[in-house]
């Protein structure tokens, strides 16, 4: 395999395991939706 | 080096930016694309061996190899003569970059002390602290990580991931997602202090610093390459161990008269001469003069070869008796030393490099790790988490999934391991030589130096009739005291054993080529070969002439001795067998290799030796220079061979060996070619060095599973989320301290065979 192809073969399945990973995220997602807790000025 | 062929051209080319074995084998692919191109490219010495077609130029097959993304120039030196200084350039670019390395390391470490302990102690952190921190930060994570980065960018080229890909992408993670929360986020407030909570907190990444992380992994790998660098071995170091055998200056007849003059403007046809004591300069006939001629440096053969007008020696040398005066016939890259060196760079040269193992686990390890990020993401977005979140759990991955002890997993095994090795009297030249230590199936000894002593010893006497043993070896004995052949010195050494002090001898002769003669006890005594005798006039008698020829049947040196007129006896001295031989074949049995002899005796004497030790395979009748060949066959039938060598002439074949054992009393040359030197003259501790060396591997195998474990362990969380300063230094530190406790553990290693020195300890 060349390097070009290999390269766009390793996008191509990163694009697969991101949309799989979305799947799962939008599949999973409803039952724990929850928003990421907002910080102002953290002092330990 | 250009060499005409027939209709090829041969070129070697000095490369660089190679990261690793397989950047080799890529350049090697392109070259060999090229029409009749055929390349040899060595990751260890950054050298390619190139034949070429007419067609093609120099220039072609350096743009080809730049345009793979490497450097490459023409070797500056073209002529063999001027290779020393070649080499000396060599060895100080080694060492430049060695300092260069050292340097790097020693900044990186001044601006990352501070920086650790700010990450750490709480009460260090002032108003505003994270901004010096990034200060001291940003040099290391730039500069210090500046090989990996760069090395990582010619890997990501070639679509190839090794553990410097690994580094690089988890310092410029946790490097860029600190300037993000200190530019975006809110760990820039001048009261943000680290929050050391035990409880993670979902999505914090936002006022968390990961600047201790990107500088310390810098630091801890740096650090691992340099202990690296300096055990990486120099591939010249042989070459110039060998070419440093050869005399340095000659004196030449010019006109009957001597003219002191450097080796390098002596000329084929010169006459020179060789004083007693004195090294041969060069290849060449003897014209004038009798003596013998000590080749052991070069043959690791003991007995010196009598030499006189018409006989052929060879440069190197030592003239161990009389004045001689030599035509020189060979100079220069002629010589047989220099063939000698040559054969030794290209076993080096020719030699499949080993892939680090902490890279062929990263080229696994950095895809996943990527697409694992990767699916963080997606799933966070997919789940309907804000981008930003989603962003901080991918890179979080990216961060935790770069080991620190990874860098410090190989160097600290080799460390205690190579230290243990010393103690035990065993040297291990680097990384490299653990891995072949594993697949070796096949060892092969070379017999005179390493199974025997090198050394003569009496091994019988045969009395003619009407005469004791004991009689002919003191009067032997007394008159060989005065002798300073090595067979001489045998004889006198065992009659003094046996009888304390000897008979004077008076009235002593060496008759250079024959043997000695000389009055003890008022005999007239002659000893060495039969023609001496006959001079005497002493007849020998058949049954003598049949005990000298079944000794010499089997390898050993014969001596006949008479005395007033009358034929005495036979004593028989031989290079006898290391009394531990046998049970060091035993050993490297019981290790699951297969032992073969190689030497240069007839079988006779070759399967004599091997019955003795225990060795049913010998391969006899081996010329010096068929050693390598033998070895090239033993590989190519797909063993993994191991060769134990002492001598010069054993030093190419120690380099084409998969591991090559040098034994501490042979040669400089044969211990530069060699990957593991014994310095004991015990042949057992080839076996110690082969299971010290796999269990040193078996080390760095526990320790890269640990380095990556705790990160590992801690993955499922950065993924969810969860990732704080402290779940990444606590990674940090207990892997690491369980890589270098693991490694310390080493130092118990124990030599076989408890009763010898060093085990006990």
């Amino acid at each position: 395999m060349t390097v070009p192809i290999k390269l766009a073969s390793f996008v191509l399945i990163l694009a697969v395991v991101f949309a799989l990973g979305a799947g799962l995220g939008a599949l999973v997602g409803p039952f724990n939706a929850q928003s990421p807790p907002v910080h102002t000025g953290h002092t330990g | 080096m250009t060499t005409a062929d027939v209709d090829q051209e041969q070129l070697q080319v000095d490369i660089g930016g190679m990261t690793c074995s397989s950047c080799a084998a890529r350049i090697e692919k392109r070259l060999n694309r090229m029409d009749g191109v055929t390349a040899a490219v060595n990751y260890a010495t950054e050298q390619a061996r190139v034949t070429y077609p007419p067609g093609v130029t120099p220039d072609e097959l350096i743009a080809q190899i730049e345009a793979a993304g490497y450097t490459a120039s023409l070797p500056r030196s073209t002529s063999p003569s001027e290779r020393p200084s070649d080499d000396d350039s060599d060895t100080r670019s080694d060492m430049r970059s060695v300092r260069a390395l050292r340097d790097r390391l020693l900044v990186s470490t001044l601006l990352t002390v501070p920086v650790v302990l700010l990450a750490m102690v709480s009460a260090l952190q002032f108003r505003n602290w994270q901004w010096l921190s990034l200060m001291l930060a940003a040099p290391v994570v730039v500069w210090g990580a500046l090989p990996f980065h760069r090395a990582a960018w010619t890997n990501l080229r070639h679509a190839a991931a090794t553990m410097d890909t690994l580094i690089s992408v988890g310092v410029i993670a946790a490097f860029a997602w600190s300037l993000y929360a200190l530019f975006i986020g809110d760990a820039g407030l001048p009261n943000m202090t680290m929050s050391f909570n035990l409880t993670p907190d979902r999505g914090g990444g936002q006022h968390d610093i990961y600047l201790e992380v990107a500088s310390a992994v810098t630091v801890f790998i740096l650090a691992g390459r340099y202990f690296e660098a300096r055990a990486k071995r120099r591939s010249g170091a042989a070459l110039r161990a060998l070419l440093e055998l050869g005399a340095k200056d000659v004196g030449v007849l010019r006109d009957g008269q001597e003219v002191r003059i450097p080796i390098e403007a002596l000329s084929v046809g010169d006459q020179f001469v060789a004083r007693p004591g004195e090294k041969i300069a060069t290849d060449g006939i003897v014209e004038d003069g009798t003596s013998a001629i000590d080749a052991s440096l070069l043959t690791g053969e003991s007995v010196p070869v009598e030499v006189g007008p018409g006989d052929a020696v060879v440069g190197a040398t030592v003239n161990a008796g009389g004045r001689l005066v030599v035509r020189a016939t060979r100079v220069g890259a002629e010589t047989q030393l220099a063939q000698m060196a040559r054969l030794v760079t290209e076993a080096q040269m020719g030699k499949a490099p080993i892939q680090r193992l902490a890279d062929r686990v990263s080229a696994i390890f950095v895809p996943i790790v990527i697409a694992l990020a990767v699916a963080t993401l997606g799933f966070w977005i997919g789940a309907g988490e804000p981008t930003s979140f989603a962003f901080t759990a991918a890179v979080a991955v990216l961060i935790i999934a770069c080991p620190c002890a990874l860098g410090l997993a190989t160097p600290t095994a080799l460390l205690v391991g190579t230290g243990r090795g010393a103690q035990l009297g065993i040297l291990i030249k680097g990384p490299e030589v653990l891995e072949s230590t594993q697949r070796v199936d096949t060892i092969v000894l070379d017999k005179t130096g390493t199974v025997t002593t090198g050394r003569m010893t009496l091994v019988a006497v045969h009395p003619a009739a009407d005469t004791t043993d004991d009689d002919v070896l003191r009067i032997a004995g007394a008159l060989e005291d005065a002798s300073e052949h090595p067979i001489g010195q045998a004889i006198a050494r065992a009659a003094a054993e046996r009888f304390g002090t000897l008979p004077i001898v008076t009235a002593f002769e060496n008759r250079r080529g024959l043997g000695v003669q000389g009055t003890v006890d008022d005999h007239a005594v002659v000893a060495g070969q039969d023609r001496l005798l006959v001079d005497a006039g002493i007849p020998v008698p058949r049954e003598l002439l049949d005990a000298r020829s079944a000794a010499e049947d089997v390898g050993h040196t014969a001596i006949l001795v008479g005395w007033d007129r009358l034929p005495r006896g036979v004593v028989v001295v031989a290079d006898t067998v290391k009394p531990t031989a046998r049970d060091a074949i035993a050993e490297l049995r019981a290790l699951g290799l297969h032992v073969m002899l190689l030497t240069g005796d007839n079988e006779r004497a070759a399967n004599s030796v091997a019955t003795e030790i225990g060795i049913d395979d010998v391969i006899a009748r081996v010329l010096p220079e068929d050693k390598l060949a033998v070895i090239r066959r033993l590989q190519d039938e797909g063993h993994i061979v191991a060769m134990v060598g002492d001598g010069v002439n054993d030093a190419a074949a120690l380099a084409q060996a998969d591991l090559g054992l040098a034994m501490g009393t042979g040669t400089d040359v044969a211990i530069e070619a060699s990957d593991l030197t014994l310095v004991r003259e015990d042949l057992r501790s080839a076996a110690d060095a082969i299971r010290l060396s796999r269990r040193t591997l078996q080390t760095i195998k526990g320790n890269l599973f640990w380095a990556f474990a705790y990160n590992i362990a801690a993955l499922p969380l950065a993924a969810a989320g969860y990732l704080n300063p402290l779940i990444a230094g606590a990674a940090m530190a207990f892997s690491s301290v369980f890589v270098v406790s693991n490694s310390l553990r080493l130092r118990r290693f124990r030599a076989s065979n408890s009763s010898r020195d060093g085990s006990s300890n």
